[in-house]
């Protein structure tokens, strides 16, 4: 398997100092390689956190940085229990420059999205019939990274990305509108004992990864660029919803859907510099291990996606006295590009078109807002998903769920991209 | 995802549709009993043209407004029930999109 050799990882991950977390006796070593901790934090700018990850933010640091301790201890706590073989320098602790710190783990938020459906009293049956409280939903992108590290000291180091896997955590539920609830249900969303959050996911993950293993590096596929055409945002800003449906948000539901699919390695989309800042951060020579880093070749990505959504649609196709059919949709051009050959190995263009009924009756501009947030969303899942599914499976009716017609794809070319999809796989 | 959104007033629209129509017909019955009073005492003989004029402007005035409302909320409480066209044919919404 092709090893690759990158500086510039797509992280900017904010280190959580833990020291104490770690036991003395956990510093074992495994033959030349130990497994490190290599921090937990957020996949956007600094100066983006506030506008993009508000919510995740705002619940971690709520408390005196409550939700953060919490956060760190669930993580190192599972990767303890679930990796098979010996951790060392946990978080906070410095990694001697001397020392080969073998594989690293390490988690970044990428995309989130709160919305809440207001219920007005007498909506909903039973307890809920109050109207104290709202459906509330959360859904919370992430990737987990796991770097291989080698880093002879007289020549060029190499950092190999094992493994790069994005995950989804979605939870709804009854919400009162006060902010500690919000706060305990994004909390929930994160680590909850449930199947449904984020460290469910890195458990998972977790288990899978040997340090034998390790040495095998899966290709990786990267979004590397993503249109939406002014039309397009014209029309997702009279909804007010063009602060949810952004690049990343796209980005995201692309690289979690080709994991559901294939399992395959999925870089984030935005490119921060965790390597030469944040990872060398936690060595205790610096400057040395710096210009490591700084050597090294920075492009881990094998394949590219762009893609480019082009219209959106969204009107009433129907109504009655009561109610309203609402028609959702959009159209996206998705590209799949050979990194190294730059040549284009697969193109389609993917449309999804649902009609959902909605009750008429005045109401709160954001009850508007959220259920088309909601079913904006189902749309652009459900196409995505589908699309990866179908090319997996040579399912042409999931395809066409995609949009993709029998007339718009050859079989070769639904081949080639399963191929290419398929070599992403982690241990393929 | 699959979630319900709630049926906003669609019970309460439809029982005060069906309930003013009800009160509406108990109307026009109503008007239509006066209308034979007015009938009876028109083939008795015994009235004033003055009287019987003005109290038939009114009746028919009455009548006119109470079948009119009546007209526009059957109107309404049968649009009411008439069902959607099938969701799942998105064809035209799609070929817009292309």
């Amino acid at each position: 398997m092709k090893r690759r050799q990158f500086v510039a990882l797509p992280v900017g991950l904010v280190l959580v100092p833990l020291g104490s977390l770690i036991s003395p006796n956990s510093h074992a070593r495994l033959g030349d390689r130990a497994v490190v901790w290599g921090g937990s934090g957020f996949n956007v700018p600094n100066d983006e956190i506030e506008l993009r990850l508000e919510r995740v933010n705002r619940s971690l640091e709520a408390d005196g940085h409550a939700g953060w301790k919490l956060w760190i201890d669930s993580l190192f706590a599972n990767l303890k229990k679930g990796f098979n073989g010996v951790i060392t320098n946990g978080p906070g602790m410095k990694i001697e420059y001397e020392s080969d710190p073998g594989l690293i783990f390490s988690l970044g938020f990428d995309y989130e999205n709160f919305l809440r459906i207001d219920i007005l009293p007498g909506e909903l049956p039973g307890n809920d019939g109050d109207g104290e409280r709202d459906i509330s939903f959360y859904y919370l992108f992430s990737s987990i990274r796991v770097y291989s590290v080698m880093i002879p000291r007289q020549s060029r180091g190499r950092i190999n990305l094992v493994y790069s896997q994005p995950v989804k955590a979605f939870n709804r539920t009854m919400l009162d509108t006060g902010e500690n609830s919000e706060n305990d249900f994004i909390l929930e969303t994160l680590m909850a004992d449930a199947d449904f959050t984020t460290l469910s996911k890195f458990k998972t993950l977790v288990g899978r990864i040997s340090v034998d293993e390790s040495f095998f590096e899966p290709r990786h596929l990267r979004v590397r660029s993503a249109r939406i055409s002014p039309e397009v945002l014209s029309t997702l800003a009279s909804l007010k919803l063009n602060q949810e449906f952004n690049a990343n948000f796209f980005a995201s539901i692309i690289g979690v859907s080709a994991n559901q699919s294939f399992e395959a390695s999925v870089l984030p989309f935005v490119l921060t510099d965790y390597l030469s800042s944040t990872f060398r951060s936690r060595f205790d020579k610096e400057p040395e291990i710096g210009a490591i880093f700084k050597d090294m070749d920075d492009d881990v990505a094998s394949y590219y996606v762009d893609f480019s959504v082009n219209k959106v649609l969204r009107k009433i196709s129907a109504e009655n006295a009561s109610k309203q059919q609402i028609a959702r949709g959009l159209a996206m051009d998705i590209t799949f590009i050979n990194s190294a050959e730059k040549s284009v190995v697969f193109k389609t263009t993917l449309v999804r078109v649902e009609k959902r009924e909605q009750v008429k009756g005045p109401r709160e501009e954001s009850w508007y807002r959220s259920n088309d947030s909601l079913y904006f969303y189902y749309v652009i899942e459900k196409m995505i998903g589908d699309f990866f599914e179908g090319v997996k499976m040579s399912d042409m009716n999931l395809l066409k769920n995609a949009g993709v017609r029998p007339q718009d794809v050859t079989q070769s070319d639904l081949e080639r991209l399963k191929s290419l999809l398929e070599s992403c796989r982690y241990g393929a | 995802m699959q979630t319900q959104t709630p049926k906003y007033m669609e019970s309460e629209k439809k029982e005060a549709l069906a309930t003013a129509l009800r009160e509406r017909i108990v109307l026009v019955n109503d008007i239509q009993i006066m209308q034979m009073g007015l009938l009876d005492a028109t083939f008795s003989g015994n009235y004033s043209y003055v009287d019987i004029g003005a109290k038939g402007r009114i009746l028919n005035s009455l009548t006119r407004s109470a079948c009119l409302v009546a007209f526009a909320e059957r109107r309404a409480a049968r649009a009411s029930e008439v069902k959607l066209p099938n969701p799942n044919d998105t064809s035209e919404e799609e070929s817009l999109l292309r």
